[in-house]
């Protein structure tokens, strides 16, 4: 029934911000499951490509976003996961990225972060916003059966590894990833919990994360890992940087986070990571997107919690 | 993007009743014991007197009555209260613990210190502990501590309510209503000589607490606070807990995110740096009240170098944190500051 011009529809009015209704949220993500079931666990992509970190619900500044990056399709984009959780406008956000995957499936590729889980989007607010939008937990659920269905990773032009978190012990090659049954939820440890959790860190080998799932990461696996998969640079998102990006190991490796101020306190900038069809990198760093009257929502959460 | 600015609690009509300047510090309260009990509840940290003080006060529809906070204000309300509970817990202990010691505590809200303390299994000497808060906040506490034999049981041997139910007096605790700002007629050494000196004793070791209370009050009136305690007191040691370093970008936020709460914070101005929390102890003006080390640690160094390592993992099993980045970021900006003088305290190396 996903007529394009009803997609066109759906889009524009999510782009002001609306939801759409409970029966058109289960259409597009039974939708959106069929495109996704076909894809791999690492996609193939050709540049030139954009390329962002986590957006976490900051609706108004995924707008910011799309200001500075083009929007989808005129612009070909990489979204490494975190859609939801933290922000006010997760449900907004999820389902406009996931409109135009189904509308556009050649020009975007969404792959899985952390927060793409049912146990994570419970404590972090997206499981909260969907029974306060719709009235019930049904939306939710659609959503999390959509990131089941996730890519885990994406490579551009087979020379720059796109993931949501990092390397994992278990992965030394790419076709590592190839053979993980992807269809379940993020389990605690694991190849499949590594990509999504680890962090890159100033030490050798490998080390016990504080976050408590996932590894970190030193220069030395991360030259090895390019090495053995002919990758000239891993992008991943998952760690606030201030700056927006930050390259690392002898710029082997870059955090790309795509959420300006976030959490509506941290004071941060934001990028996007424009890859032209050459693979030279433009890093493109965007503010937060003023305030606006539409933004405020009736029955907001606290989200930006200072200990008073 | 900007936070959204609350919905006026101003109530339009909304019959909210009568609306005072000092809501949105009042409301502060609320803050900071909605984050103790939503940490209480997860398993952070244990304080049976809590639920007994502290009731969610639901009119105002947002934080606080969200029991559950993020993670993230679960884990620095646990470093927040052990990082203070270290301080006032080698104070207590010093001197091998056998003279008493008074305690105030500013600003004091719906805090439970009181009564952990006097319950644990071996309760120190505290010949006076002393809390002072507007009488907004003062009238709830003495209505519920009258009405729980549980707290009433610990005031020796026993209490006087006063002052149309906002005090509440006993030989060992006192709550006192106390506007701490100074008036057209008497300033904050007046007040508190008139109000606060004839139930402490000049010549015991003293402790007082000054949790989120300074940067709300102007930079001058909690100097001269600091040097009304070092002062009037021989032995004396002073604890504030608050935000610092604001200068950066993310206490701009934080500034513009309190100020659609109405909240502004004049007394952070001054302190750019967790240093200058420690120099303020120290500073030439505070004149005889003036004292004599000081030292300071912001609440991710506490997490780092004061919480045993045991207890982080403990705390880490029972939530999943996601980002340790926003922690240590949000962490960095509050710090725990003492000052101390007089021979006894400076003898015990008190620190963190």
């Amino acid at each position: 029934m996903s007529l394009s011009s009803d997609l066109d529809k759906q889009i524009a009015q999510l782009k002001r911000c609306e939801i759409i209704p409970e029966s058109a949220v289960k259409e597009l993500c039974q939708k959106a499951k069929e495109i996704l079931m076909e894809e791999g666990n690492v996609q193939y992509v050709d540049s030139p490509v954009t390329i962002c970190g986590d957006i976490h619900g900051q609706f108004f500044d995924m707008m910011e976003l799309f200001k500075i990056g083009g929007f989808c399709p005129e612009t070909n984009y990489i979204f490494m996961g975190d859609f939801v959780d933290r922000g006010f406008h997760s449900v907004e956000t999820f389902l406009l990225l996931l409109l135009l995957k189904v509308r556009y499936p050649d020009r975007i590729t969404l792959i899985r972060g952390n927060h793409e889980s049912r146990q994570i989007t419970q404590v972090y607010g997206f499981y909260d916003e969907c029974q306060r939008k719709y009235g019930s937990s049904n939306v939710w659920r659609y959503c999390c059966d959509v990131f089941d269905y996730l890519s885990l990773g994406c490579v551009v032009d087979g020379r720059v590894f796109c993931v949501h978190g990092g390397l994992s012990p278990q992965v030394t090659r790419l076709d590592h990833i190839r053979v993980i049954d992807r269809r379940q939820e993020v389990p605690h440890e694991g190849p499949m919990c590594d990509l999504l959790w680890s962090d890159p860190d100033d030490i050798n080998g490998w080390g016990m994360s504080p976050r408590g799932a996932g590894f970190l990461f030193g220069d030395d696996v991360v030259r090895q890992f390019n090495h053995e998969n002919d990758i000239e640079l891993i992008a991943r998102a998952h760690q606030l940087v201030m700056e927006g990006y930050k390259l690392m190991f002898d710029r082997k490796i870059v955090t790309v986070w795509s959420a300006p101020n976030y959490c509506y306190r941290c004071g941060n900038t934001a990028s996007v990571l424009e890859l032209d069809e050459n693979l030279r990198q433009e890093y493109k760093v965007f503010d937060a997107a003023p305030q606006d009257a539409r933004s405020i929502p009736q029955k907001r959460p606290m989200m930006h919690e200072y200990f008073l | 993007m900007l936070p959204p600015s609350l919905p006026s609690r101003n109530g339009n009509g909304s019959g909210s009743g009568m609306v005072h300047p000092d809501d949105a510090i009042r409301q502060t309260d609320d803050d900071a014991s909605s984050s103790r009990a939503s940490a209480i509840s997860l398993g952070y940290l244990t304080d049976p007197f809590s639920s007994i003080l502290y009731k969610p006060s639901f009119s105002l529809g947002t934080s606080s009555s969200t029991t559950r906070k993020p993670p993230l204000i679960n884990i620095g309300t646990h470093h927040r209260t052990i990082g203070i509970d270290t301080l006032v817990n080698q104070f207590l202990d010093s001197d091998g613990g056998q003279v008493g010691k008074q305690i105030v505590s500013l600003g004091a809200g719906s805090d439970t210190r009181f009564w952990r303390l006097v319950s644990r299994n071996d309760p120190p000497k505290i010949s006076k502990y002393i809390e002072i808060d507007f009488p907004h906040l003062t009238s709830p506490k003495a209505h519920r501590i009258s009405r729980s034999k549980r707290l009433n049981s610990s005031l020796s041997p026993t209490y006087k309510i006063s002052q149309g139910g906002t005090r509440l007096d006993s030989s060992n605790y006192t709550l006192l209503p106390l506007d701490l700002r100074p008036t057209p007629t008497k300033s904050i050494h007046q007040l508190l000589d008139e109000h606060v000196l004839p139930l402490l004793d000049p010549d015991l070791p003293t402790l007082f607490l000054a949790e989120c209370l300074f940067p709300y009050i102007p930079p001058e009136d909690s100097q001269n606070i600091i040097s009304w305690f070092g002062s009037r007191f021989g032995d004396c040691i002073g604890v504030i807990y608050e935000m610092s370093g604001l200068d950066d970008s993310f206490g701009k936020i934080m500034k513009r995110n309190l100020a659609s709460r109405n909240l502004s914070i004049p007394g952070s101005e001054p302190f750019p740096t967790p240093q200058s929390q420690a120099q303020r102890f120290l500073d030439p003006s505070l004149g005889k009240g003036m004292f004599e080390n000081s030292g300071v640690k912001t609440l991710w160094q506490v997490r780092e170098q004061v919480i045993d390592s045991e207890e982080l993992q403990r705390i880490s099993k029972l939530e999943i944190l996601d980002e340790i980045e926003e922690l240590k970021l949000v962490l960095e900006h509050y710090v725990i500051a003492w000052g101390i003088k007089g021979d006894k305290l400076t003898m015990s190396k008190i620190t963190l």
